[in-house]
């Protein structure tokens, strides 16, 4: 059990794919066997795809009544054994919502993708945004943690799903591939390799699969038709699963321990990535997603130009890569945050440093580029010593 | 041969947190006869419930894999459930509020894909567990925390809505009607395809204190005197039933 | 006294005093306890075990699953 290498199902070489079909074969690849979904742009071809790959690997699809439905199904699929994904956006992912924290509450593993586009409400249902960044964080009641992952690219979207399984499976919580239209919808190549590294669950017949002795550690999770007699519930209980809705201790204990497994091994989760910061420059660019990719290119340019700027890509939304943040934002004079929402990561960062950090939101359903970052940059942040 | 039954039970957790004369602890004890009589090893079932007294049926009394969910969702986890492992025997015990009313669009296509779970609603005709308010099954003209004037809305014919989507066993028992209610229970879980057993069950609590004064007992009849078989309705004009409910098998199909 | 068709136990611990099944008898074989238990209500007791049936309605209407009913050897 734990991690192993494992024979991919797809061949090896290279693809010219779609994000959202990577997306479908990074799951397969990690062996998800379930999915369950309901249709919505930009993320129905996820779902697509998955049918079309299923067929290979019996896979079991259905395509349910409602998003609702769909993570329900996935929750009963993964206590009988399944690695199941569900993809949705927006509106789908809102509708999920109470689900969601009983997923966090009972440990199951799941990963939904979501294919991010302009919202509130249907707002522009072809169009590429962000504005979900912390509703997979706090959309749900109560206190909880879940892993958030951000591609950039058609091949990180296909790597990621795969961690986002294995993720999901190591913690016993759900994972979402927060991406966006952008990526959903872009066509690359994608190298898919001959090995696999996958985690596979641990099942520890008789153990307590809602506690274990490490502080904040993770249990194993047995599965249903085992004959272990499994008391799954989205109230408090105790290690055993027995609703214990009235005593204070067993709740603070619980809750503790499910947001400290994930808080506490954040370093093992938090991945992200950097460009031109060895030299301590004076604009840090913070960015994710497909506007990392317009990040990038402002950089290289204002580089060019003779301005020091780097860029520090977030790949992990949650748990926040507060420590790297922290650390690179530490010689720069200016932090500035591109994102296609009004703002939302950048009140994350500004939590974090002690200073003001500046803001570069865009939602008009269009991704951003490269010239908005490079002229605002050139305008407005300080770039001479 | 109750005590036959604690094989079946966490006999840890007993008494239920039922209220003194519920219905639900009447059923409770007809679907584990059920299982009982038809030998069924609890060890290849999973009990799926929702939020609610009803729910409280399985989870945690059964010793058996028991998956307690979100208010009016357990059909869709047990969707999943059952499509992933079909060797697992599913069965969904809650409410009538839980499956009919904030569940009801989980329950019209669960009948629609004819999948094979066996649904039993335990319809109190009110919501228990919050104490007392109005249900999409409760009886024209009875009072409840929300309708002190008495309902004005027509409840809905559970057994008719699950015919109509495509269910392919149907039954409507009061937990008066013990004996077919045990035969009806056996048939639904051999049955392979959706069966949904509607089981009239009293809650003296929030639905007889507000309506009958009177016992559980006294519950149990005008129950009994409310109920009319199949067969019976047949006969009857449609002004005769009005108040009436029908019991008995719809479709066995 | 005619021989014994059936004996009845009742798990006390279990029994929430709903007297379903001492109304549900149709030969009065059950009946109350004259003192009041430390829950609140008259125990159910047997009253008359040699005029039980062996019907378990009893046992099948205990919302408690409380009751056990045997036939008796003969
Ligand atoms: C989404 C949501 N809404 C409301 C509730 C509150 N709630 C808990 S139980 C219940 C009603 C249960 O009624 P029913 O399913 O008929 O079961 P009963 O208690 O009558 O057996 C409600 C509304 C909830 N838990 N979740
Ligand atoms: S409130 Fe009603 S349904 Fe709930 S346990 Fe009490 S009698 Fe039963
Ligand atoms: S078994 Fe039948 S006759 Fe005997 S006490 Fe119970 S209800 Fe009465
Ligand atoms: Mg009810």
């Amino acid at each position: 059990m734990g991690y192993r290498k494992i024979r991919g199902v797809t061949p090896p070489g290279q693809y010219f794919l779609q994000g959202d079909e990577a997306c479908a074969e990074g799951a397969v690849a990690a062996g998800c066997r379930f999915f369950a979904g309901y249709p919505i742009t930009p993320a129905s071809e996820v779902m697509e795809h998955i049918v079309r790959r299923f067929k290979d690997c019996d896979g079991v699809f259905v395509q349910m009544e409602d998003e609702i439905g769909s993570i329900a199904a996935m929750i009963g699929a993964s206590w009988a054994g399944a690695k199941p994904m569900t993809s949705t956006s927006g509106p789908g992912l809102s509708l999920m919502m109470e689900n969601i924290g009983y997923a966090a509450m009972t440990e199951t593993p799941l990963v939904i993708v979501d294919i991010q586009r302009a919202g509130p409400s249907t707002g522009q249902a072809t169009r590429p945004g962000s504005g979900d960044m912390l509703q997979v964080k706090y959309g749900s009641h109560g206190d909880y943690e879940i892993i958030a992952l951000s591609p950039w690219s058609v091949q990180e979207i296909y790597d990621m799903t795969i961690r986002a399984f294995n993720l999901a499976e190591r913690f016993r919580v759900p994972v979402f591939v927060l991406s966006d239209e952008g990526v959903g919808h872009l066509r690359e190549n994608v190298t898919v390799e001959q090995e696999v590294t996958v985690f596979e669950r641990d099942k520890a017949p008789g153990q307590p699969p809602f506690h274990t002795d490490e502080p904040g550690g993770v249990p194993p999770m047995p599965c249903f038709g085992d004959g272990e007699k499994l008391l799954v519930t989205g109230s408090t209980h105790d290690p055993f699963g027995y609703r214990k809705t009235q005593v204070s201790e067993v709740h603070e204990r619980l809750v503790s321990r499910l947001v400290g497994k994930i808080r506490n091994r954040a370093d093992e989760i938090v991945d992200t990535d950097s460009y031109f910061l060895d030299d301590g420059p004076d604009v840090l660019l913070v960015a994710y997603g497909i506007t990392a990719r317009a990040a990038l290119s402002a950089a290289k340019v204002l580089r060019d130009e003779g301005q020091k700027v780097g860029l520090l890509r977030l790949r992990t939304i949650w748990p926040f890569p507060e420590r790297v943040v922290v650390e690179s934002a530490q010689k720069c004079k200016e932090v500035v945050v591109p994102e296609l929402n009004q703002g939302q990561i950048c009140r994350e960062i500004e939590r974090l440093l002690d200073r003001d950090v500046i803001s570069l939101p865009q939602t008009n359903g269009e991704t951003m580029k490269p010239t908005k970052i490079i002229e605002f940059v050139r305008e407005r942040a300080v770039t001479q010593p | 041969m109750s005590k036959h039954l604690y094989k079946y039970l966490r006999t840890e957790v007993f008494p239920t947190p039922f209220c003194s004369g519920c219905g639900h602890g009447i059923l409770m004890g007809a679907i584990l006869r059920a299982i009982d009589e038809l030998g069924y090893d609890m060890d290849g079932m999973l009990f799926v419930s929702g939020i609610g007294c009803g729910a409280w049926i399985p989870s945690p009394h059964f010793a058996a894999d028991t998956l307690h969910v979100t208010h009016g969702r357990p059909v869709a986890f047990a969707t999943g459930a059952k499509l992933f492992k079909p060797s697992l025997k599913v069965v969904v015990i809650s409410g009538d509020g839980d499956i009919a009313s904030i569940g009801g669009n989980h329950l019209i296509h669960a009948a629609r894909r004819d999948i094979d779970l066996t649904i039993i609603c335990a319809n109190n005709g009110i919501y228990g567990m919050t104490g007392g308010q109005v249900a999409a099954s409760t009886p024209l003209g009875m009072r409840t925390s929300t309708t002190p004037d008495g309902n004005r809305e027509r409840p809905f014919d559970l057994c008719k809505l699950v015919e109509a989507a495509g269910g392919t066993y149907v039954s409507r028992y009061s937990v008066h009607q013990v004996k077919p209610l045990i035969r009806s229970i056996q048939r639904g879980l051999e049955h392979t395809g959706l069966s949904f057993i509607e089981v009239l069950s009293p809650c003296p609590t929030q639905f007889g204190r507000r309506n009958v004064s009177g016992t559980a007992f006294e519950m149990l009849q005008t129950l009994k005197e409310d109920c009319v078989s199949r067969q019976k309705a047949e006969t009857m004009g449609s002004e005769e039933l009005k108040y009436k409910i029908v019991t008995g098998e719809f479709v066995t199909s | 006294m005619r021989s014994l068709v059936a004996h009845i136990e009742i798990n006390q611990a279990w029994c929430k005093g709903c007297q379903i099944c001492v109304e549900i008898c149709s030969r009065g074989v059950l009946g109350y306890a004259t003192d009041v238990s430390d829950k609140g209500f008259r125990p159910i007791i047997v009253e008359k075990i040699e005029d039980c049936t062996g019907c378990i309605m009893c046992e099948l209407m205990c919302p408690d699953l409380a009751i056990t009913v045997e036939k008796v050897e003969k």
